[in-house]
């Protein structure tokens, strides 16, 4: 829709109390020096377009102020009134679209007769405005702009890897991407992690390593049971078997082994003291044979006998002799009898002398016998005999001894045989006693270390005695095959610990990426992840689309900044400035650009547009101006203002220029021309009254 | 008409099955959502379509990997029908129960030659096959959860799952028919249970991850399930698996254009029109069964003529619910200026080498992105 001042309302602008007017297609306001025609075309740019100072300046604008408004239609906002105050303004409304130049105003309006486009160059253009005007500068701005951000204009994208500053979306995107990875790791360990089939696989394995555990426990408690039941019978069999009793069998075993030994000992010594009480005996009763035997020279009385009986047959001579005869018959009769008696003493004595010589002699030999060694005299025989005596005495000592040893013995064996008897439940022989006691002790020996194995076999089964099973469970309590189960157990518990715990943590972990409570089940907050993945990834792919497209489309206009003044020269040359110029001219048929001055060419000449005549210049700029504001506006027509713009043309001139005007009009865009000049007043007023009917609007402030 | 063939014996050994065994095939689908014939008439179709192909290729059993029903109807006479039908007697119909017809028993659907398999079960189909778990769909447990209570059977063996659940591996797309996790599968349980093959139903695209068969349902539920839908046959002697196409009443399309204004868009519009058909690689039979919706974005200088040109160009199709072609994204313009601009732009898209990864736009999105850039639409 074309963009159209509809009216003007404006008081207190100068001169001009109160102007009001309806805007057609083709406008003419006509009015004299002083009149205010200035202060009106001003108005309309100071309410239309953003005016900085050096704008202010270059247009010689004076501070306005006046009430009233332009209104203007065709806009995407619809119908919008500009005043003096309003914000924003005409050209910052179309510069949002991007494509209309910020000095548009220069070209939609010529003021006090000024054609120039730039002000104090040569020819009235150069190389900036047209740059401004035909090149699509102010397009590649807009676009840059749209980029939003200055960190992508420098970025490249080098073999698949974008490359810039880490700011503003390329942060963005590395961040998305940061967290997909992120969120992918978390798909990783839910795949790796989240199924519970090895978490109830190890259960399952547990409970049946723990039945396995429970079965060899209950095969322990039997063992200990059975263990217990051992030891309860070996405890009686120990019982029987006192230790004591044991004790005691094996001392008086030893003591009558001793007495054994000792009565051994004195048989031995009673049998060799045997001979010397023997040889006593006999040395005693040869000794009193010997002392009788050998005093037998001694017989003195025999001797005294015959003396006597000598003396008294002595006597008997002098009795004879001297005294009476009894006295020698006496003396006789005694003489006789003691010589009887000495000749019996002496044939007795010699007979006992043979006897004695003869036991003397066997006593010798006896005694040589006995002893070995020659009898020498009694004395010898005596110091034997003393000798003898004393091992009498002491063969008397042993028999005594041995008849006590005997009596102990004997108890020895009573008690012995009373003890094996309750020991073994059996008479057992003497002579089987040691083999028996010995046996006795082996058995109790085997008793106690069965017992003792038994309950160190039950202490370490470290049961208590109510935990005892009397049942058996069928199976062998194998200690090592359970220590390997528990060790099973304890792997396969600590693993589904760390299955849970590990699965806890990724839990959480998703909780914590997805914003969820820890007590949601799986499912949600797996779909939860899910759902950020995709949104995640779309996010991603929408930025990593955005910086690509924006690095390219920054290098696309980096290029086409390059080409600015082909541009520039194709923008001369296009239809709508060609069209403008030929028509508007009559002469000129191209235009083109010399260094930074604008040259127009005909058929057979080129001339510098400072060259030209005022006429021809101002002809030419205002071809430009038209053509341009065509070029820009596209096929959306907006106004142009003239303030006496062809003043300065010949009279030939200005009906071309009329003429020019007036197609531009009918191609759709608004005119609104000033004029105080009577013969463009009437040139215009003729043509446009007739071309445009009721869209012709003219208004004479002198009437105002 | 087989269009994919994968060899189990290349992904398990070669020795997977004794030789000896006897030549059997058994039919995998899953996911066929029957309603009623007069809502959903495809659905009985797509069914029947396979058991035909069966017949024809003596084959006599299937296997329904879960969904069967589109909810526990109170109304199976429809599909008893069809298990009764004298064409199929012959035909052993194993099913499973899914999530949305977890409650289907022996009880609730009843035929002589169907069998519901409600609880895990391991079963022998072939005498001197593998043997196939099947786990019918258990809503808050994972499959490895309900494998692993057969694992010391399964130790050592070949065996087969059948299940019906979601697959945890890769990037696996969201179903799009029921967002959400369903009892799921994860790589974990394949690498620690070792099935020679898994036989998936719930999720409706079709995907094939060896030892992972992801059947796909045999008739596109509506839209956004394009284009052609697929079985599975399965040979128990070779652990030989084949896809085929199902002959379905409805073939669903979804085509989106990009368009930049030109003077030949409309042109080029046309040609990427046929370009699109051609890919859908269809027959002239089949032109009647396609459901299309279709788009355009970007921008255009004439959006009533590419609305014309979408329209005119697919007009031997039938539009998805009647909808028009979409143009809503699709803006206007005809600056020359932003067109130069935008062609070097694209020039340079199509050329630019794009970021390794799976996550990575497509040239499509680059174009769109950098139009709206150019055009200065947000």
């Amino acid at each position: 829709m074309p963009v159209r001042i509809s009216e003007i309302n404006a008081r207190d602008l100068g001169p001009v109390r109160n102007f009001r007017m309806k805007m057609g297609l083709f406008n003419l306001i006509y009015g004299g020096n002083e009149l205010g025609k200035t202060c009106l075309v001003e108005f309309i740019i100071r309410s239309l377009f953003k005016i900085s100072k050096s704008d202010s300046n270059e247009w010689s604008l004076r501070d306005l102020r006046a009430k009233g408004n332009v209104t203007v239609t065709g806009l995407e906002e619809g119908e919008v009134r500009f005043s003096l105050s309003s914000r924003p303004k005409l050209d910052e409304l179309w510069q949002k679209d991007g494509n209309i130049p910020q000095n548009i105003a220069r070209l939609l309006i010529v003021k006090g007769s000024e054609p120039d486009l730039a002000v104090n160059q040569p020819g009235g253009v150069n190389r900036v405005v047209l740059r401004d005007f035909l090149s699509i500068e102010g397009i590649l701005d807009s676009i840059e702009n749209n980029i939003e951000e200055k960190t992508l204009l420098k970025a490249s994208v080098e073999n698949g890897v974008i490359k810039g500053a880490d700011k503003g979306k390329l942060k963005d995107r590395i961040e998305k991407e940061t967290e997909l990875h992120r969120i992918n790791k978390l798909f990783e360990r839910i795949d790796t992690n989240y199924s519970a089939g090895s978490m109830k696989s190890l259960k399952r394995k547990i409970n049946l390593l723990k039945k396995s555990s429970k079965k060899l426990t209950e095969a322990k408690r039997h063992s200990a049971w059975r263990l217990a039941q051992e030891i309860k019978e070996l405890k009686t069999e120990m019982e029987k078997l006192p230790e004591e009793n044991l004790q005691n069998l094996q001392n008086m075993l030893v003591e009558y082994r001793t007495i054994k030994n000792h009565i051994s000992v004195k048989r031995t010594q009673e049998k060799g003291l045997q001979s010397s009480h023997e040889n006593f005996l006999w040395l005693k009763t040869a000794l009193e044979e010997f002392n009788l035997h050998s005093h037998s020279d001694k017989l003195a009385g025999n001797r005294y006998l015959a003396f006597l009986s000598l003396l008294f047959f002595t006597a008997v001579i002098p009795a004879a002799l001297f005294a009476q005869s009894y006295v020698t018959i006496a003396f006789a009769v005694v003489g006789v009898f003691l010589g009887w008696s000495f000749i019996r003493s002496f044939r007795v004595e010699s007979l006992l002398l043979a006897e004695h010589e003869a036991v003397i002699e066997r006593v010798s030999s006896g005694f040589f016998k006995r002893f070995g060694k020659k009898l020498s005299d009694e004395v010898q025989m005596r110091t034997l005999l003393e000798l003898l005596e004393k091992d009498c005495y002491r063969l008397e000592n042993i028999r005594e001894d041995l008849a006590e040893l005997e009596n102990r013995l004997r108890m020895k064996e009573e008690n012995l045989a009373s003890g094996f008897t309750q020991l073994s439940g059996e008479a057992i022989e003497r002579e089987l006693w040691e083999h028996k006691l010995k046996e006795l002790i082996n058995k109790s020996k085997i008793l106690s270390n069965r017992f003792h194995e038994a309950e160190k076999n039950l202490e370490r089964f470290a049961i208590e005695s109510d935990s005892y099973l009397e049942e058996n469970p069928g199976i062998e309590y194998d200690r090592s095959e359970q220590l390997k189960i528990l060790e099973e157990i304890e792997d396969f518990t600590q693993n589904l610990h760390d299955l849970d715990n590990t699965r806890s943590n990724l839990k959480q972990a998703i909780c914590t990426e997805t914003g969820s409570e820890i007590n949601e089940n799986w499912e949600i907050l797996i779909q939860k992840l899910r759902e950020k993945r995709l949104e995640i990834s779309d996010s991603f792919k929408n930025i990593t689309a955005e910086i690509i497209a924006r690095i390219l489309i920054a290098e696309v206009i980096r290029e086409v900044r390059k080409q600015e003044d082909e541009r520039i020269r194709k923008g001369l040359r296009t239809n709508a400035v060609f069209k403008s110029l030929i028509d508007i001219t009559g002469r000129y048929t191209e235009l083109d650009l010399l260094e930074n001055e604008l040259v127009v060419r005909d058929s057979d000449e080129e001339f510098r547009l400072s060259e030209l005549s005022t006429g021809a210049r101002e002809q030419v700029l205002l071809a430009l101006r038209m053509g341009f504001s065509e070029q820009i506006m596209g096929k959306e027509p907006a106004f142009l203002v003239f303030d006496d713009a062809f003043q300065y043309s010949d009279w030939k001139h200005r009906k071309r220029l009329v003429e020019q005007v007036i197609r531009v009009a009918r191609n759709g865009w608004q005119i609104i021309c000033l004029t105080m000049d009577d013969h463009i007043r009437d040139l215009f007023r003729k043509r446009a009254s007739s071309v445009f009917g009721d869209q012709f609007r003219f208004a004479d402030l002198s009437k105002n | 008409m087989s269009v994919s063939c994968i060899l189990l014996s290349e992904i398990s050994g070669s020795e997977y099955f004794s030789r000896k065994a006897i030549l059997m095939k058994i039919v995998f689908t899953g996911d066929v959502h029957l309603r009623s014939t007069q809502l959903h008439p495809e659905r009985y179709n797509a069914l029947r379509n396979i058991l035909s192909r069966m017949i024809e290729n003596n084959i006599n059993h299937i296997v329904i990997a879960g969904d069967l029903f589109d909810q526990n109807i109170n109304d199976p006479s429809e599909f008893e029908a069809i298990c009764r039908n004298p064409e199929y007697r012959d035909i052993q119909f194993i099913v499973i129960p899914g999530n949305h017809d977890p409650a289907i028993n022996n009880s609730t659907v009843v035929s002589d030659n169907l069998r519901i398999i409600s609880s895990p079960e391991l079963h022998m189909i072939d005498p001197d096959g593998p043997a196939f778990l099947f786990l019918p769909f258990e809503s808050g447990v994972s499959m490895g959860e309900k494998i692993s209570d057969f694992e010391e059977v399964l130790t050592g063996k070949k065996w087969i799952l059948v299940g019906h659940g979601d697959y945890f591996h890769g990037h696996i797309e969201i179903n799009a028919y029921e967002p959400g996790v369903y009892m799921p599968l994860t790589g974990t349980d394949i690498r620690r249970f070792k099935p020679s093959a898994v036989f998936l139903g719930h999720i409706h695209k079709a995907f094939d991850d060896p030892p992972v068969f992801i059947v796909g349902s045999p008739c596109g539920m509506d839209i956004t399930e394009h284009g052609r839908r697929r079985f599975l046959v399965f040979d128990t002697h070779y652990g030989k698996i084949e896809s085929f196409t199902v002959d379905t009443d409805v073939i669903f399309f979804e085509e989106t254009f990009i368009l930049i204004p030109s003077d030949d868009e409309l042109m080029r519009l046309n040609k990427q029109i046929k370009k699109r058909i051609q890919s859908w690689n269809i027959s002239p039979e089949e032109k009647k069964k396609v459901r299309i919706r279709v788009g355009a974005k970007g921008f255009s200088s004439d959006r009533k003529k590419v609305l014309e040109a979408l329209k005119y160009g697919f007009d031997e199709f039938v539009f998805y619910k009647d909808e028009e072609p979409n143009i809503k994204n699709l803006y206007f313009c005809d600056d020359e200026q932003r067109k130069a601009i935008a062609e070097k732009v694209l020039e340079r898209i199509s050329s630019v080498q794009l970021p390794a990864g799976s996550v990575i736009p497509d040239r499509d999105m680059l174009v769109e992105k950098a139009l709206h850039v150019i055009y200065g639409k947000k």
